[in-house]
């Protein structure tokens, strides 16, 4: 092989190197959001990038993804996650934390209605001040409410329950 | 409980105002049993209702002794959304039974500068839990089964979790299908794993689509020597019932429209009152009519027509936009209607089952292709160009 030849192969390989660099670039996602911890059970992804489907797993090697379109968002259970898009794309974790929160609204003297203001289940349960015995317990489930009536000093603990 | 604190609980819950809100984050950890082990966490409470309040740290349960948190009582100004608190965990060289052991903080919040005393009174708290997990003497295995709907397939997911204290070798699940009249409709053998002791692994098996439906999954699922079962309800969700056909026999404009409804069930179960609902609006989208069918039964693949009704007396000759929606196990099916009235009948164009009214999309070609096609492109060109040159060169 001459160099003449040897000239054009090289040729060749730089621009076939950089042709090929800017189609991966080009075809390249970089997932953005979510990233790091949020309590939002409904997420939204963002991206850079030409793909239009995003892959959830709660395993890094995506053996069990489940795939959305970009333009829905998922509704999570508490848990970590990994997601990339279709295509080529980079992989991102997010940690999908749980939140217990409840209201307490005071409708009477002896009566109240709690609410789950929280992204989980939770347990209720009623406990006497004077010695934290429980009298009471029941099940508030996501965005639920109930009524309930207390004779003495009393408090309503919340815990997750899923 | 302390003493001095249910005092603190008593004396604050004097001041306590209509609405108190309280959160906390996480509401749970859960970590691996590890004799001697020395970890810190941290939790978030959270003044929801960005309030002034005070938030009293408990510390209860089985393992209340293994936690230390410095703060005991914790001031919230109404202008603070959160505050993060740090605990450490030093775990006992043994804990006990295999399993779950816990310990919880508490975060009971307490009003302050309010009065309006009142003789009973209660608090509002939440807990975030420590949970510890023992690992089982020998192999044990916990397993979760998913069901996930995808395009032309439907996939199983056994999320199985080694909570043993040995390898489990081979971990392997078949699963069967089974509609609602309890005729099996599919056999799926999962893929097969090794799962080392406190790991977990995804077993993954598929079959074609399952028809919209509701579904008893029972998974059988051995792992080297043992084996369990389990069982799980599951739905395929889809259009339950669809709208076929819409259609008016012998009419004559004044009198009262019969419209033929053509439902068919999509559902693999018979479904109980549903009803259909016929609405028509005039050209500037008021509502001209509003009736609806008599309920009805209608069994799965089942094909039945119902009739709503439209009192056309002072309805005039022209094009009249409409829907119907079949009502139906608390779901919706929604059909848009376009309706010409003239003098002897009523032609009716469902959009989106007409060819008029709706055209496929092509389906795109996604970037991945483009980028094969134009690498392989590529290639090509630079075997042309190698081939060119080497022929010149001779």
């Amino acid at each position: 092989m001459n160099k003449a030849v040897l000239k054009q192969l090289k040729k060749q390989l730089i621009l076939t190197l950089i042709v090929l660099t800017l189609l991966v670039v080009l075809n390249f996602n970089i997932p953005l959001s979510p990233s790091g911890a949020t309590t939002n059970r409904t997420i939204l992804f963002e991206w850079i990038g030409l793909a239009n489907r995003v892959l959830i797993d709660d395993n890094p090697s995506f053996s069990s993804p489940i795939m959305i379109s970009g333009k829905e968002t998922a509704s999570l259970p508490p848990g970590e996650y990994y997601w990339r898009t279709t295509g080529f794309s980079a992989k991102k974790r997010f940690i999908l934390d749980s939140e217990v929160a409840i209201s307490l609204k005071k409708l009477s003297n002896h009566s109240y209605n709690i609410e789950n203001k929280g992204n989980v289940n939770a347990l209720l349960e009623t406990l006497r001040n004077k010695d934290w015995g429980i009298t009471g317990a029941a099940a508030l489930n996501l965005g639920e409410g109930l009524n309930s009536t207390i004779t003495e000093q009393s408090t309503f603990l919340a815990s997750q329950n899923e | 409980m302390n003493k001095k604190l249910i005092t603190w609980i008593l004396a604050l819950l004097l001041l306590v105002p209509t609405v108190l809100s309280v959160g906390i984050t996480p509401g749970r950890t859960t970590i691996d049993f590890v004799p001697n082990d020395h970890r810190e966490f941290s939790f978030r409470v959270i003044n929801n209702e960005y309030k002034d309040i005070n938030v009293l740290l408990l510390i209860e349960g089985e393992l209340k002794d293994s936690i230390t948190l410095e703060e005991k009582v914790v001031k919230f100004t109404s202008q603070e959304y959160s505050k993060s608190f740090a605990f450490e965990v030093d775990l006992p060289e043994d804990i006990g039974e295999p399993g779950i052991h816990e310990a919880r903080i508490i975060a009971v919040a307490l009003p302050e500068g309010e009065e309006g005393l009142t003789s009973v009174q209660a608090a509002a708290a939440v807990a975030t839990q420590l949970r510890v997990k023992v690992p089982y003497p020998g192999k044990y295995l916990e397993a979760r089964l998913e069901v996930v709907s995808q395009d032309d397939k439907t996939l199983f997911f056994v999320a199985a979790s080694n909570l043993g204290t040995e390898t489990i070798n081979r971990a392997k699940a078949t699963i069967e299908v089974f509609d609602p009249d309890n005729q099996k409709v599919a056999t799926i053998e999962t893929t097969e794993r090794s799962i080392e002791s406190k790991q977990r692994v995804d077993l993954v098996g598929s079959t074609q689509a399952l028809k919209p439906g509701a579904y008893r999954a029972v998974m059988h699922l051995t792992y080297d020597e043992y084996s369990l079962t389990q069982e799980k309800r599951f739905e395929i969700e889809g259009i339950l019932l669809d709208v076929l056909e819409v259609f008016v026999k012998d009419f004559k404009l004044g009198e009262i429209a019969k419209f033929n409804i053509l439902v068919e069930s999509k559902w693999n179960e018979l479904i109980k009152n549903a009803y259909a609902q016929l609405i028509m609006k005039n050209n500037e989208g008021d509502i001209i009519a509003d009736t609806k069918s008599a309920s009805f039964d209608i069994s799965p693949s089942e094909r039945k027509t119902v009739f709503a009704y439209w009192d056309t007396e002072d309805v005039e000759e022209g094009a009249y936009d409409g829907k119907v929606i079949l009502h139906y196990e608390d779901r919706t099916t929604e059909k848009t209607l376009r309706t010409y009235v003239n003098l002897e009948g009523i032609d009716i164009e469902i959009i989106g089952v007409t060819a008029a009214a709706v055209k496929l999309r092509p389906r795109a070609i996604d970037t991945q292709t483009i980028l094969t096609l134009l690498v392989i492109i590529l290639i090509l060109i630079n075997i042309g160009w190698f081939v060119y040159f080497k022929r010149r060169q001779r």
